[in-house]
């Protein structure tokens, strides 16, 4: 069985981000390898694992993201600060202060501008300290369009929790990785796929979907929990309570006979679930739904507190609880 | 070059509208290509066959419509109202300018409520394009419908011009600039087979490019390169971060523009403008634009994308200007680009 704590502390630790999941994708594809079928990257880079099943089977889409959410270079200033752009849903006012890396090991501090008023704060009037005291000296360390991510740690806190930057969605890789490992026999063929560019709108999954034309299609992707003191979105969606079956999120509705069968499957396998019902947040889900003439889309979740911050807090037990239920459900006899 | 984007932008191709330049494409590079295809939307395909097949099928990708206006409803009064015709059109950009409208080219000009009529607090908003209206010197209703009719497009009624030290002004320029170094890459380009697509209906789509999308998956090819205009804001108190590119600084080559470009190609072509001696420009503002990108990327089962861009000083208004050095810079490294992918 996976170490859920080192390997997540290994896969978020690679440096991925939207546009540029090379790298992740090479650990995930060596972690695969001794498990899948075939194992390939396409033309977008998507990582694709397939499971081969038995004759009649159905062809069966699981998709974890493997971007991660970043910075990009846009200009260097005279005195040596970086001015940068956001790869995906970066929040200007959760990355003051957060210590950043880039790929060739540079580090650097997110700053305001000190003048910059905080409530109307955008990424314009932001930058990253290198310490770099001139252009010149800057340029010795990062250029235009070079990347960087968060460089904070992954630690163990309480009896189950574990925070980390990128469990969104390097923890669903995880548990996708887990559910490829633990298939011994399928019904389906199972592609596990996992997709590039989510963070930047699905665009991974579009087109994996499109290759692979699936029956059924799964995102498993974090979600919000209504476990937190004043939360935004009244969510009865708690951490430690199981592998959450999407029924909505704000890019689709997931196929009710999608929700039926993932529930029916938990129950029956004693997998530990609850609903979700997300009001904010998209997921691959709605690109696969929507591929060709369409596919039955679902989506699995792994509750995660302050998403898209630098520290990510997800509970170990629903982390193999969804485990559990995406090889459960992929399989398993697929019914309608 | 400054002949065929002066002859582009003084055709009319309002989104949804584009016959007149599709038109005048098809007519110019039907002698060069072996298959035109019109797709429903309005988007030409062409395919050129060369001596050399590149071991991956590559399209060059332009836009042909610019953004203009339609006729909604005439006042009883005889004035036009009119809706926007495309993204990101700015309103300030349109008040007071001369019009022309439908295929006899009527004219008017888009008046707005009189200063005086106006309150304070009006004056520091932003007027609607609804409290707007085109005066076409009519007297009533009835007289305004002998010269135009519901649904008539509407352009800037702007002709191309020399301007300056090296620029050209024109409306279009934006999408036009990219067609006319596609021709010229047709017509005197390397003999490598490649896709050429002149996109209808680009400047609308709130998340995609409608024109684009069905017309990157007729073209069917795996690498893309758009050439198309991106927006200079060199103006001054600008600061250098947020100036996207400057006007005569050369081609426009971004890392990212509405699509995460693909890093391999986006050095390759930086590579090629250098060993060259092209000039060109890194995109300080990734993404201004880039609904092309962004949609075609997502074809089928993918497409790599990149991009090489003409820098527009105002584009979406009635009076955009570029440096004809700089579109022929975009034509210079477009065409390296095609050589390399021949295996030059």
């Amino acid at each position: 069985m996976m170490d859920i704590f080192e390997t997540i502390k290994k896969v978020a630790g690679v440096h991925s981000p939207s546009g540029f999941e090379d790298k992740v994708a090479d650990v995930l594809a060596e972690m695969a390898a001794p498990y899948a079928d075939e194992v390939y990257k396409d033309v977008m880079g998507n990582l694709i694992c397939l499971k081969k099943g038995k004759e009649g089977g159905k062809k069966v889409m699981v998709c974890a993201h493997m971007d991660s959410i970043g910075f990009i270079v846009t200009h260097i200033e005279d005195n040596g600060f970086v001015r940068f752009a956001r790869l995906g849903g970066i929040g200007p006012t959760s990355v003051i202060g957060t210590p950043v890396i880039f790929e060739n090991g540079t580090r650097g501090r997110v700053c305001k501008e000190d003048k910059a008023d905080i409530k109307e704060l955008k990424l314009s009037s932001m930058y990253i300290d290198i310490g770099a005291s001139s252009k010149e000296e800057a340029l010795k360390y990062v250029k235009i369009a070079d990347t960087a991510v968060y460089a904070t740690e992954a630690y163990r806190v309480g009896e189950n929790g574990i925070i980390s930057p990128y469990m969104d969605d390097r923890i669903c890789c995880v548990a996708e990785m887990m559910a490829l490992q633990s298939i011994k026999e399928s019904e389906n063929d199972i592609y596990f796929v996992f997709s590039v560019q989510e963070e930047v709108g699905g665009k991974g999954a579009t087109t994996s979907a499109y290759a692979i034309e699936p029956y059924v299609g799964l995102a498993i992707d974090v979600t919000r929990t209504g476990d937190v003191p004043a939360a935004a979105f009244k969510m009865d969606c708690d951490l430690g309570k199981g592998a959450a079956v999407k029924v909505i999120d704000s890019s689709l509705i997931c196929s009710p006979k999608v929700v039926d069968a993932l529930i029916k499957c938990a129950e029956a396998n004693d997998i530990t679930y609850q609903i979700e019902v997300l009001e904010a947040g998209g997921t691959d889900a709605s690109a696969i739904q929507k591929s060709r003439s369409g596919a039955y889309a679902g989506g699995i979740s792994i509750p995660t507190r302050y998403i898209h911050s630098p520290a990510e807090m997800v509970d170990e037990r629903d982390v193999k609880a969804t485990a559990a239920l995406i090889a459960a459900f992929c399989a398993g006899k697929i019914e309608f | 070059m400054l002949s065929i984007t002066k002859e582009l932008c003084a055709l009319n191709g309002v989104t949804g509208c584009e016959d007149e330049v599709a038109e005048y494409i098809i007519n110019r590079i039907t002698p060069h290509v072996d298959e035109i295809k019109v797709d429903p939307l309005g988007s030409i395909i062409a395919y050129k066959k060369g001596t050399i097949d590149p071991p991956e099928k590559i399209m060059f990708f332009s836009h042909m419509d610019e953004i203009g206006f339609i006729v909604k409803r005439i006042t009883d009064d005889g004035y036009i109202k009119f809706g926007i015709v495309g993204m990101n059109t700015d309103p300030r950009a349109v008040i007071g300018k001369r019009v022309l409208i439908g295929e006899n080219r009527v004219p008017g000009v888009i008046g707005i409520k009189a200063i005086h009529l106006t309150t304070a607090d009006e004056r520091k908003i932003m007027p609607k394009v609804q409290e707007m209206y085109i005066d076409i010197g009519a007297e009533t209703k009835e007289n305004a419908l002998k010269l135009v009719s519901y649904g008539d497009y509407i352009v800037f009624d702007s002709q191309p011009e020399d301007f300056g030290e090296g620029l050209i002004k024109a409306r279009a320029l934006d999408g036009r600039a990219g067609c006319a170094a596609l021709i010229k890459l047709i017509e005197e380009g390397p003999d490598v087979s490649a896709v050429y697509v002149f996109a209808a209906q680009d400047e609308v789509g709130f998340r995609s490019s409608t024109g684009g999308g069905p017309a990157a998956f007729n073209a069917e090819a795996e690498v893309a390169i758009v050439v198309d205009g991106v927006i200079a804001a060199d103006l001054p108190g600008v600061s250098a971060y947020d100036r996207v590119c400057e006007v005569g600084k050369g081609a426009v080559v971004p890392f990212m523009n509405g699509a995460i470009y693909d890093k391999n190609l986006v050095a390759l072509i930086q590579r090629l403008a250098d060993e060259n001696g092209i000039t060109w420009q890194e995109q300080t503002v990734p993404s201004p634009g880039g609904m092309l990108s962004k949609t075609i990327e997502k074809t089928r089962t993918g497409v790599k994308v990149c991009g090489i861009s003409v820098p527009v000083r105002y584009p979406r208004t009635g009076a955009s200007l570029a440096a004809v050095s700089d579109i022929e810079a975009v034509y210079d490294l477009a065409s390296e680009v095609l050589k390399t992918f021949g295996g030059k």
